[in-house]
């Protein structure tokens, strides 16, 4: 009772700075199996993950494919339903709101999508599908002004206005992705979770879209949620990142810190398969090169679900999953070999 | 594989039994049944007297006692009832229009049909992938555009037209009559030309979705990087034509052939009408012309039995043919 | 290379200025030559379909010559049974068979997409019971349903088309089901739910829309068949009376009069059935490659290997049993 009654505090005073707490979510799809479609495991795609956002902070939520990460964007917005834990958005537990109490939040929160061909509406022009949110939640008073804030929103993400016209197949790949950016900030949001904003993208273009999204945030004063597999895109926006594995947290910290000295064995991992463009550099540091392929989320390994794949495992790692500890001041770890 | 099969074996009788009830109940909703169908045809008393064998009634007593003859008295749930109590007993009731029990009916019929069926979809094979293969082997060829023609012709010009157009030719050119049905072993030479020219016709119709999935699936085969690869290492076109592609292409022809039962059922019941083969289809047309429902219901029962069973049959095939197919 | 093809076309369709309907429609013949042959011989259909009078020489239902009249400049094809004039006829019977193949298909894929929508949307108890009842009516052939149908429901015009347009709603809610559920996976569609779309929004504006092309496709695909269930039906004597000039009553009254006419009565309206069918059938197969070539293949539906295979071209053969 009185650790429900702290815990409530701490939720009511953090949430000054926290936008998103996330507290031990759990996210589990059903495996049937058998004559009748007995229910006899979960995929465990987000395993009890808890983290924080702070406003006007940049998460980044890094792992492989199959981590869970994309589950966890989506169980954050609500366009999928978690199996346990708590959503906090500014001091309100969203899981508990009805979709109609939720729709004020609707409009806080926006996401953008990884593939900018299969998220855009083939056959509405992107002048309809930017400003359709300003028409759902009757943003726009008048014809006019709807008009206004369309042409301003292509604007605010380097398009011209006078290509509301046109349907998506006219456009390119970046071009595309500014369109689904602008269609996201049309309702004014705090938070943005983007997954996977540039990986579908040409590498020339990557930057491109990352710097708008940068310069949205000091514009709009917004906090992202940057879901990625590739850690040099993390590294060019990332205030904080969340190293994920198998639906666990394995390492968070901030970005600098965790790109200097990266603690879990996982991470260090990740880390060696980013090029360094510095020859000497290159060719002096260790490779450490993750072998076998990420076990299959409905049937972990025990204890550490990395043990199958570490370098420096030993037989204690089998026992019992880590718990996340602080390691060094704001830097957080869950392996006990370190 | 194995619970999969179960699962598919469990929905059979499920599924027969939704159909029993489906078709049972759909006869015995529609606004005047078979009595009332009879008593408009031949009037009261004359019929009653024909079927109960008893003389002189009112004419409302008349169609209670023949109601009550044919079952037809009693609420529709103790009619169902009735009849699948009698159906797991192997009896199937008797037919209204002349007492014959539905057994003996389907027994008589049965093998007319099933031999037409067989040889046509035999016929439908031989026809329709050969002639699959070819067309892909030279596409865009003379040989192909007369074989996808061919095969359109197949798809759109209904079984009864060709068959009419092969009975009025050979009535007026030949003076053909078709002979009655007799069982292959007593004697060939008669079954053979009472059956073929209808089989040739099923074949025919069948055949041209085989041709047309045989084709495009060759060409869809021949396209993949694997067939790339094997011309790239030097082997002969014959080679990688019938060793490589035409095995992964046959794949989903088989499928389809096991799936044309349907069509090859659809096709027989006008054939059979248009040249007189004695089959089920025929008895089908028949009974639904004289609405004699035990005949309806227990050749609707046999005809959905038979493609379930040909469905499950074909999905197992496919699974042990293609061992990418996990079934759990 | 199918997205370069696919989309300028695709866009036709809500392209709102005629000359763009134009260019569109010229690019279609120039890329399909047989989908334009099946265009205009479905136009000719059509037309005659809906000004019989002008092109048939006498009344169809009169007796205007001698039974049996050999064919003459007044009457085209001859004379029937009854002295009646065939080539007029078979100009009304056009009308008849279009008109019951538009009718039923239209409102088979209606009532089909309707169904897909809410049952592949809501999932659930209500779909699994669709489900489960398109099973049990796809176990039986169609032609086998409809007789069955027509038995309850007595044959009339309505009833025929009524009829068709029933055996046509389960492959086609099955098709569409399946379309319904992988649209519901795109990424737009979960866009539409993080702006807080309603689901009414989200069926009119992001499902709805992507369905009019398979909508099209299938329609144009199963009217041939659906002409062909007609006539067969009428010509096994269970569909439209026996006197009512429709094609399956003329080619089986035809066979009927082989001793007397020959062959003279039953070769004209066989070919107007096959042309029209014909016609339905290239259309639909040039609709379907140029505006979603994920369906290509032998049938509608039809796109990879799976274990679900046998399923799809089952749903895709049943649009056209023979």
């Amino acid at each position: 009772m009185t650790t429900e009654r702290a815990e409530n505090m701490e939720g009511a005073r953090t949430a000054q700075d926290d936008l998103v707490q996330v507290k031990d979510l759990q996210m589990y799809f059903p495996i049937t199996a058998g004559l009748f479609r007995r229910r006899v495991g979960d995929i465990k795609a987000v395993d009890g993950i808890s983290l924080n956002i702070k406003r006007g902070q940049t998460l980044a939520i890094v792992g492989e494919s199959g981590s869970g990460k994309t589950t966890l964007g989506r169980a954050i917005l609500r366009l999928a339903k978690p199996t346990g834990g708590e959503i906090w958005f500014d001091g309100v537990n969203i899981l508990r709101l009805s979709g109609r109490q939720f729709m004020p939040y609707r409009q806080r929160m926006q996401v953008i999508f990884q593939d900018p061909y299969s998220s855009l509406h083939p056959r509405m022009t992107v002048g309809s599908f930017v400003g359709e949110p300003l028409v759902v939640h009757r943003l726009a008073a008048s014809k006019v002004e709807y008009r206004r804030r369309v042409a301003e929103l292509f604007r605010s993400v380097g398009l011209d206005p006078a290509m509301t016209g046109r349907y998506p197949h006219e456009f390119s790949g970046g071009q595309r992705q500014r369109i689904g950016i602008a269609r996201a900030l049309a309702m004014q949001p705090e938070f943005i979770v983007a997954d996977e904003p540039v990986s579908a993208l040409d590498v020339s273009v990557q930057a491109q879209i990352l710097n708008l999204l940068a310069d949205l945030q000091d514009q709009f004063g917004l906090t992202y949620m940057v879901i990625a597999h590739d850690l040099s895109v993390v590294r060019h926006i990332a205030s904080r990142v969340v190293v994920m594995y198998l639906g666990k947290v394995m390492e968070i910290s901030s970005a600098k810190e965790l790109f200097d000295d990266p603690l879990h064995p996982y991470t260090q991992a990740l880390m060696s398969a980013v090029p360094i463009p510095d020859p000497r550099v290159e060719r002096a540091r260790q490779r450490q090169i993750l072998v076998g392929d990420i076990p299959s989320p409905a049937n972990p390994p025990s204890g550490c679900v990395f043990h199958t794949r570490c370098p420096i495992a030993i037989d204690e790692c089998r026992g019992e999953a880590p718990a996340l500890r602080e390691t060094k001041p704001g830097h957080w770890t869950a392996c006990i070999r370190v | 594989m194995g619970t999969y099969v179960l699962r598919r074996l469990m929905l059979v009788p499920l599924t027969l039994f939704l159909i029993s009830l489906l078709f049972f109940f759909m006869l015995r909703t529609i606004p005047g049944d078979f009595v009332d169908f009879l008593f408009a045809e031949e009037g009261g008393s004359g019929i009653g007297q024909r079927i109960t064998g008893q003389t002189g009634s009112a004419e409302e007593e008349w169609e209670r006692l023949v109601r009550e003859r044919y079952g037809l008295a009693d609420p529709i749930h103790v009619q169902y009832v009735r009849w699948t109590s009698h159906l797991a007993t192997g009896d199937l009731g008797n037919s209204y229009v002349n007492q014959k029990p539905v057994v003996d009916v389907i027994r008589e019929r049965l093998p007319a049909t099933v031999q037409l069926g067989i040889m046509g979809l035999i016929g439908s094979v031989l026809l329709g992938v050969p002639l699959g293969i070819v067309s892909a082997r030279f596409p865009e060829s003379k040989l192909d555009n007369l074989v996808r023609v061919l095969s359109l012709g197949g798809l759109t010009t209904p079984a009864f037209v060709i068959a009419a157009v092969i009975v009025v030719v050979l009535s007026t050119q030949f003076y053909w009559v078709t002979p009655d049905f007799v069982p292959f072993w007593e004697d060939p030479v008669t079954n053979l030309s009472n059956i073929a020219i209808p089989a040739a016709v099923v074949s025919f119709t069948a055949a041209a979705p085989i041709m047309r999935l045989t084709r495009s699936q060759m060409l869809e085969v021949l396209g993949q990087d694997y067939i790339r690869t094997a011309r790239a290492k030097g082997l002969a076109e014959g080679s990688v034509f019938y060793k490589h592609a035409l095995r992964n292409a046959l794949l989903p022809v088989i499928t389809l052939i096991g799936l044309s039962l349907d069509r090859l059922i659809a096709g027989s019941v006008i054939v059979e009408v248009v040249f007189g083969v004695n089959g089920i289809g025929a008895a089908l047309v028949n009974a639904a012309e004289t609405r004699d429902f035990p005949v309806l219901q227990a050749i609707t029962l046999l005809i959905g039995a038979a493609v379930l069973f040909a469905n499950l049959l074909v999905d197992i095939t496919y699974g042990w043919i293609d061992p990418r197919i996990r079934y759990d | 290379m199918d997205r370069v093809i696919e989309q300028p076309l695709e866009a036709a369709f809500v392209a709102r200025l005629p000359r763009e309907w134009a260019r569109a429609v010229w690019r279609f013949a120039r890329l399909k030559p047989l989908g334009a042959l099946g265009a205009v011989l479905i136009l000719i259909a059509v037309v005659a379909a809906a000004f019989p009078y002008v092109f048939a020489t006498h009344d169809p239902a009169r007796i205007v010559a001698a039974p049996f009249t050999e064919p003459s400049a007044e009457h085209l094809l001859g004379a029937d049974y009854a002295g009646r004039d065939l080539w007029s006829r078979t100009i009304w019977g056009a009308r008849l068979s279009i008109m019951v193949g538009v009718l039923a298909v239209f409102a088979a894929i209606t009532v089909a997409t309707f169904l897909a929508i809410v049952t592949a949307y809501y999932g659930g108890l209500v779909d699994l019971l669709f489900q489960r009842v398109v099973d049990t009516m796809m176990t039986i052939p169609g032609l086998v349903l409809a007789l069955f149908v027509l038995v309850v429901l007595g044959s009339s015009l309505n009833t025929l088309i009524f009829t068709i347009a029933i055996i046509f709603v389960p492959p086609q809610l099955r098709t569409m089901r399946s379309v319904v559920l992988s649209i519901k996976e795109m990424p737009y569609v979960d866009s539409a739910r993080a702006i807080g779309a309603s689901t009414l929004r989200i069926f009119a504006r992001y499902i709805f829309p992507q369905l009019i092309a398979l909508y099209l496709i299938l329609g144009s695909l199963i009217i041939g068949t659906a002409i062909i269930i007609e006539t067969s039906l009428t010509f096994l004597g269970l569909g439209l009376p026996g006197d009512v000039p429709s094609w399956g009553n003329l080619v089986s009254r035809g066979v009927r009069d082989v001793f007397n006419a020959g062959y003279r009565l039953t070769i004209p309206p066989a070919i107007a059935i096959g042309a029209a069918v014909f016609g339905f059938n290239l259309l639909g197969d040039a609709l379907r490659d140029v505006l979603d070539p994920r369906l290509r293949g032998s049938g509608v539906g039809l796109t990879g290997r799976s274990a679900r295979f046998a399923e799809q071209i089952q749903s895709a053969e049943r649009g056209r049993p023979s």
